[in-house]
């Protein structure tokens, strides 16, 4: 049976009119959350932070919160090297594990030698070693951590910096060159605690972060900065920053906050449920970037280290973007140049940074590349005699009978 | 295109003839039409030229140049620029997301040197070679005029005069006397074309200008 349409018809209708309805109300949260923003000591909240305990994941301020800076005239010469990545899971229904991941890359040089490489590299992964990850001493009961859900999509970011790097290193190297990856620097996957310490060394430390340090030792020898790019970000950490400036208490506890109804009673509630983007987009003008923040986040804290991130947003002609940037990025006196390179490719992409959207161009697998990466699986199993049939699941999936 | 082509190019200029170039390869064949796609974008071989792939003559035809991608439609960039050039210099990914087909009409082959004004045994294979004839393959084709019957009578997307008119004006230059070859041509063409006095005339036209 396909979906009835007609009976979800009327729960959009109703799911429409309750978003309009809370959208009246965020524009009061994000007029006192602008408030707070102009009149809020950055170095007063960096110290009451470190005082708290706030449940919500609050930023770091790195300068006054109420910076606005211009977009920097940018050179005529300069390179966007960006990589996106897409794959094909294991499917745990077929009688072989493997997975595929299938890297995008764009390599646009602008300027008087302007010239583009648009690349493709797809990689079959079914070895042991890259099904799980296993802990240095070997447990061969266990046979180490599968590469599914939140380790996987961890795994492929991995791949991604990694073939970045590579990018990076293989650019003209005379002017100025950006690394870009599409959404977030930092690996949220592996911040819960149910992650095993030797999986996120596997993957961040020996993986992510090494492939980032490779990046800045690049950097040592010439112009070049990395930035991770995410467009409609959903993020509230500038927000729960503000929440914190706007709490009552000399040092915030909102375990002991919790014991003393009612809810809207408390004053850090004035900012609630408003995003990043939503206040930045009322407190920025076209072009223009916020102050600088740190990521406070445990995975970062912890794991991080000398890649820590920084990000702030930058408000182009369509929307508001969170850009990330390791620490060395912003010391190294780049944020103008990334600021400026980004609102150029987004001028040229439409909105979007156009070399993240031809590397995700590059990188995308679709439903069709899907299916004829299976059957040519199945054929070369059949063409040796190891095949088996899957799970029936599968089989009554793909052949469908009344 | 390596460098001993380009070798053989600068001689045949210094000839003043046209060298066999390597311009393409196929990406697709039937037994009557060679379909290419051009190593470079926005340089098919002109209409009504003569291209050879394995062994095989064909006339092209058609020529186009579209989006890789055929989701993704090319949008007007150009409303800030001031040259059309600085489209492409701004935007260098273009160049990669674009590209320029052709198609030739298969008019004949030829096996053991010896040249045959009909169609070949077998299509052409794909990603073969596509080469632009040379003027002297022009003219030891062109020295008979049979194949014009097979472009007189083929379904092609373009008028058959136009492309009669832009084959034969092709051809003329790779001959000793052009107006000795169309001379002859038109007489050919008068007699292929029996009391079609209006395609005649619309053909030979196309030739005096």
């Amino acid at each position: 049976m396909t979906l009835d349409t007609l009976r979800i018809g009327s729960q959009v209708e109703a799911m429409a009119h309750s978003l309009a309805q809370r959208q009246r109300e965020a524009g009061e949260r994000i007029r006192r959350a602008l408030t707070t923003l102009s009149a809020t000591h950055w170095q007063v909240l960096l110290s009451k932070e470190t005082r708290s305990k706030f449940t919500g994941l609050a930023a770091a301020p790195l300068e006054a919160l109420d910076v606005r800076r211009p977009a920097p005239s940018l050179g005529e010469e300069y390179t966007v090297v960006a990589v996106d990545g897409s794959h094909i899971e294991i499917d745990r229904h077929r009688p072989v594990a493997c997975y595929l991941m299938n890297m995008g890359g764009a390599r646009l040089r602008y300027g008087p030698k302007a010239e583009a490489s648009l690349t493709s590299e797809p990689r079959l992964y079914f070895e042991s070693e890259d099904l799980f990850i296993s802990p240095a001493s070997g447990d061969p009961v266990r046979g180490g951590e599968p590469l599914e859900g939140l380790v996987f999509h961890a795994r492929r970011s991995q791949k991604e910096i990694e073939h970045l790097a590579r990018g990076l290193s293989e650019a003209e190297p005379s002017s100025f060159t950006l690394g870009l990856v599409d959404g977030s620097l930092i690996l949220w996957g592996l911040s819960g605690r149910g992650v095993e310490d030797y999986v996120r060394e596997a993957l961040l430390g020996k993986g992510y972060l090494q492939a980032l340090r490779a990046v800045e030792r690049l950097g040592e020898e010439r112009p070049l900065a990395v930035a991770g790019y995410t467009s409609f970000p959903r993020s509230t950490e500038v927000v729960s920053a503000l929440r914190l400036a706007l709490c009552p208490w000399e040092a915030t506890n909102c375990d002991r906050c919790a014991h003393h109804p009612p809810t809207e009673g408390r004053r850090c509630m004035d900012a609630a449920g408003v995003l990043d983007r939503e206040l930045f987009q009322s407190f920025l003008a076209p072009g223009q970037r916020s102050a600088l923040f740190a990521n406070r986040s445990r995975v970062v804290t912890e794991c991080y280290g000398d890649q820590e991130v920084y990000f702030f947003y930058l408000r182009g002609e369509a929307e508001v973007a969170r850009v990330e940037v390791p620490r060395w990025v912003a010391e190294g006196g780049w944020l103008d140049m990334v600021q400026g390179v980004l609102l150029e490719q987004c001028r040229l992409g439409q909105g979007y940074p156009v070399a993240l959207s031809e590397a995700h161009e590059q990188a995308v697998v679709t439903g069709a590349d899907r299916e004829l990466f299976w059957r040519i699986v199945d054929q070369a199993l059949t063409a040796r005699d190891i095949w088996g049939d899957g799970s029936q699941k599968s089989r009554s999936k793909r052949t469908r009978w009344v | 295109m390596g460098g001993r082509l380009s070798e053989e190019s600068q001689q045949a200029d210094a000839l003043g003839l046209r060298p066999m170039e390597r311009i393409g390869e196929v990406i697709a064949a039937t037994t009557v039409e060679i379909q290419g796609e051009s190593y470079q974008l926005h340089n098919p071989p002109p209409l009504g030229s003569l291209v050879k792939t394995g062994g095989i003559y064909g006339v092209v035809h058609y020529a186009a140049t579209e989006s890789l991608d055929p989701g993704r439609p090319a949008i007007a960039r150009g409303g800030e620029e001031r040259e059309e050039a600085d489209i492409f210099l701004h935007h260098p990914q273009l160049a990669s997301l674009f590209r320029t087909t052709f198609r030739a009409l298969a008019v004949g082959h030829s096996i053991d040197g010896k040249i045959y004004h009909f169609l070949p045994p077998r299509p052409a294979h794909v990603h073969s070679f596509v080469y632009l004839c040379s003027s002297e393959e022009v003219a030891a084709f062109t020295g008979s005029l049979d194949f014009l019957s097979l472009l007189l009578s083929a379904s092609v997307p373009v008028a058959r005069e136009e492309l009669v008119a832009a084959c034969l004006r092709q051809a003329a230059t790779a001959q000793p006397s052009a107006s000795a070859f169309l001379l002859q041509a038109g007489r050919e063409l008068a007699t292929r074309l029996g009391e079609d006095w209006a395609s005649l005339s619309s053909i030979l036209k196309r030739l005096r200008e």
